[in-house]
């Protein structure tokens, strides 16, 4: 029920079907690009292109709207922050008159520059929470941990990832129990502000990092029963293989991100244009 | 594989096997010795604590090999010592299967869960993959290879941990307790496969379970455990026929013996040391026996439920459906009334938590509504619901978070008034009410279980609830935990509170509660007193429900005598027969 931001969904799409390895390559690209570019107008491109290769991977475009509006409030807030303090404004929007407010008074002003600046910000922000499920979400969690594993990785830190992706929601599961037993214990979290919510929170630590410890005392002797020794040294049911089509893209993710930074220092392309007219 | 020369036969040999866990002196296992025969289907029975699982491990190498502690004597698996064999020689002779169906799944679908064993011991893939077609028929799980774990009901997370321990196809399986989490279906699939096992593919079993009607029906020989010691190695029949064993070990024996002890007591009867433990010979006897004694046919009255107190809590017409579309509970209509017991059944995923969580609540309906003491409770928050309606987990563990037993009592009150003697006078009555004013000062976690169960009742108590919901209390626990946990309830509700309990294990209720909810598919299917409820056999059987052995008993007299019967309890099917016929005495 509350697996939400790590939800699967399997489809035979080409984006689906791309090597993990591409993928995680993928991730690195964005990464890259997200902090190469500071323009709204790239960096929105960016985002938008996150959501098309999405929604062709067999995301439905409803989770992706739901996981953008939950976010929201955060977006709006980096832009009026940067609008109203950023150091780049210089164009008053609107503001209160001078009067209104003494001492800043005429300083406390929504600028355009600080404004253009955290759209910049928001979709930074976008682009970098919507690729963890275009990866996560269309992936087949075993070719992931056989990419890593293709990739060097020790096998005891992959199956540590596998087995959190299993135990993930069954430990949300079970901080949304702990929290329903203190309200119904006359808690009343509906009421309560952030700073007391967070240590409502914290008391849930108890009972939940008991209970983890509990379960992986039993899943150590699970394994144990299953042969498993950490060991790489095992077959694998699945195999990977690059196809023609995950070289292409990882060409052109490669090509496309390193001509986006030559372009960036080199002509100033995807930076805030503003900083560059003289005031 | 190399064989040692003080090799046995026999697939199993432990010798003289004491054990202490790490970081204490106390020996859990105490000289322990026996041989186990290949294909024999041995049960482990014994109360909480008396080394069960502990002797499970011990079997497949887990002890001492990978726990640690002090261990003295021998286990020889297939001719081998455990401790000079590796974990993965360890693993595909002895397959294990666990108590949690969550814990011991640990892979993403079902097929990987089952290639993950073989992938350890490094089976190729072409290999794998036949295999898995190979145990999934077996537990009847084919066309499920691709669903993730959390997809499964307990049931069949169960057989996939059994499918998965099978792939490495061990000559020997180890199950401790694989139904005990389970609902009545899902109980019923797995010990169908453990059977199968056994009997089609000569796979042998040791099984660890409570379930004195399914040691009888299956185990060929019991393992009976106390303090770490072997109490009995025996039959189940030699067992459960020996009452003062089944009372030293607090174990349960079959309820239809029970009743020819009861019988034994007021008729003679021929073979006298031979009382029936199965359903099956039961009757057999009966018809044997049928007109050598003195039978006096009575139906027993069942509880009054009219002219009870008010509807406390009244449901209508409710409708759930999940974000994910599953629609829950179907137009749900239900009235409970002040002073009532009432048990709802059913089995998992059929809306008996979400009803609850509508009291609650935790949920809101999507259609109906739920008024708690005359008021919606649509206009109230959880937490003020909380000081009418007390919910008690079936895991106590779940709900302790403070540093002292009284401040978790505290907690509730001091949440919702500000009046601080009112507070410390509701955290002492509560505290004494369940007899814990001795631990007060003390930390929960340092408790026992049963000290554990009571803090969490007691904190729930602290807010003064005038109706205690109570969710599956007795899952879990041994049978004297479980009747533990009932006379408390009993005592509660006879107190003047309201009780509503949910729970599996039918055989428990007769007296202690007076009304049963059967629900399933989202909608009130029985809703009867329990006397009419548990003899709809047929209705529990569709629902697959087991209505307790003597009620089953009970009909089968009701067929030989040609009336219709109804008594719920082995002293009330005794109740119908009379010493008439050769006396005890008169020998």
């Amino acid at each position: 029920m509350v697996t939400g931001y790590v939800t699967r969904f399997s489809s035979q799409s080409a984006v689906a079907r791309l090597d993990p390895r591409v993928k995680l390559l993928l991730i690195l690209c964005i990464l890259v690009l997200v902090f190469t570019w500071s323009n709204p107008a790239y960096l929105w491109a960016l985002v938008l292109l996150i959501v098309v290769l999405s929604v062709a991977g067999g995301i439905p475009l409803s989770f992706v709207l739901r996981l953008v509006l939950i976010v929201a409030p955060f977006a709006v807030m980096l832009m009026l922050m940067h609008g109203f303090f950023n150091a780049f404004g210089h164009t008053p929007l609107i503001g209160p008159p001078p009067a209104w407010v003494p001492i800043i008074g005429g300083k406390l002003a929504l600028r355009l520059e600080g404004l253009i600046f955290g759209i910049g910000m928001a979709g930074r922000m976008y682009a970098l929470l919507l690729t963890m499920p275009l990866v996560i979400s269309t992936t087949d969690l075993n070719k992931l941990v056989l990419a890593l594993v293709k990739l060097n990785i020790p096998y005891k830190i992959t199956f540590v990832i596998s087995t959190a992706m299993r135990f993930a929601p069954l430990l949300l599961e079970e901080i949304h129990t702990i929290i329903d037993a203190q309200r119904l214990r006359g808690l009343e979290i509906e009421k309560m502000n952030l700073i007391r919510r967070a240590k409502v929170y914290s008391t849930v630590a108890v009972p939940l990092i008991l209970g983890a410890l509990n379960k992986s005392m039993q899943l150590e002797i699970a394994l144990q029963a299953k042969a498993f020794s950490g060991s790489g040294d095992r077959t694998y049911l699945h195999s990977i293989e690059m196809r023609p089509l995950d070289w292409m893209v990882t060409a052109i993710a490669v090509g496309g991100t390193i001509l986006a930074v030559i372009l960036r220092i080199t002509a100033g392309y995807g930076g805030l244009l503003f900083t560059l007219i003289p005031r | 594989m190399a064989r040692k020369k003080t090799a046995c036969a026999q697939v199993i040999c432990v010798r003289d096997l004491s054990y202490s866990y790490e970081g204490t002196d106390e020996l859990v296992l105490k000289d322990l010795a026996f041989g186990v025969e290949e294909g024999e289907f041995v049960a482990v029975m014994g109360p909480s604590g008396a080394g069960k699982t502990t002797l499970c491990l011990a079997l497949n190498g887990i002890i001492p090999c990978f726990m640690g502690g002090r261990f003295y004597g021998q286990v020889q698996v297939l001719g081998g010592d455990t401790l000079n064999l590796s974990v993965a020689e360890l693993a595909q002779h002895v397959g294990m299967v666990f108590q949690d169906p969550e814990t011991q799944l640990v892979a993403n679908s079902v097929e990987d869960e089952i290639a993950f064993g073989l992938e350890n011991v490094k089976v190729p893939p072409d290999e794998i993959r036949r295999r898995i077609g190979e145990v999934l028929k077996i537990v009847r799980l084919e066309g499920y290879e691709l669903k993730h774990p959390n997809a499964l009901s307990g049931g069949q997370k169960q057989r996939l941990a059994i499918a998965a321990a099978l792939a490495l196809r061990p000559k020997i399986m180890v199950l401790d307790e694989p139904t005990s989490q389970l609902d009545p279906m899902g109980a019923e699939e797995v010990f169908s496969v453990i059977r199968e096992l056994n009997e089609t593919l000569g796979v042998t079993v040791i099984l660890v379970t409570h379930d004195s009607e399914r040691v009888a029906e299956y185990a060929d020989r019991v393992l009976l455990l106390l303090d770490g010691h072997i109490l009995a190695d025996c039959t189940p029949d030699e067992l459960f026929r020996d009452a003062g064993l089944v009372v030293q070990a607090d174990i349960r024996a079959p309820q239809v013996t029970y009743f020819y002890r009861g019988l034994a007591d007021k008729v003679e009867l021929q073979p006298a040391d031979e009382l029936p433990t199965r359903l099956g010979d039961s009757v057999e006897r009966l018809r044997s026996l049928w007109g050598q004694v003195a039978f006096a046919p009575r139906l027993y009255p069942s509880q009054e439920l009219a002219g009870l107190g008010d509807v406390v809590i009244a449901a209508r017409d409710l409708h759930f459906t999940y974000p994910d579309g599953t629609h829950a509970l179907r137009g749900l209509s239900l009235d409970i009334r002040k002073g009532e017991a009432v048990a709802i059944i059913g089995q998992n995923g059929g809306g008996k938590s979400t009803l609850v969580k509508h009291f609650l609540h935790l949920l809101k309906a999507t259609q109906g509504q739920v008024h708690i003491f005359g008021q919606d409770i649509a206009g109230y928050s959880v937490s003020q619901l909380a000081q009418r309606i007390g919910f008690v987990y079936q895991n106590p563990d779940a709900q302790i978070f403070s540093k002292s037993v009284e401040e978790e009592v505290r907690f509730g009150p001091a949440n919702q008034m500000k009046d601080k003697p009112e507070v410390e006078r509701r955290v002492r009555a509560a505290l004494e009410e369940m007899d814990l004013l001795d631990v007060a000062q003390q930390h929960p976690l340092a408790l026992s279980k049963g000290d554990r169960e009571r803090v969490a009742v007691a904190a729930v108590l602290a807010l003064e609830p005038e109706i205690l919901v109570f969710d599956e209390p007795t899952t879990g626990q041994d049978y004297a935990g479980a009747l533990r946990i009932m006379n408390m309830i009993r005592r509660l509700h006879r107190e003047g509170r309201t009780v509503v309990i949910i729970t599996h294990h039918l055989y428990l209720l007769p007296d202690y509660i007076d009304r049963v909810v059967l629900v399933g598919a989202g909608q009130i299917l029985l809703d009867a007193p329990i006397r009419v409820a548990l003899n709809e056999v047929e209705l529990m059987r569709q629902t697959y429900l087991t209505p307790p052995q003597i009620v089953e008993f009970v009909r089968e007299i009701g067929a030989l005598a040609q009336t219709p019967l109804n008594a719920l309890t082995v002293d009330e099917a005794l109740g119908m027969f009379a010493p008439v016929l050769p006396k005890k005495d008169a020998r």
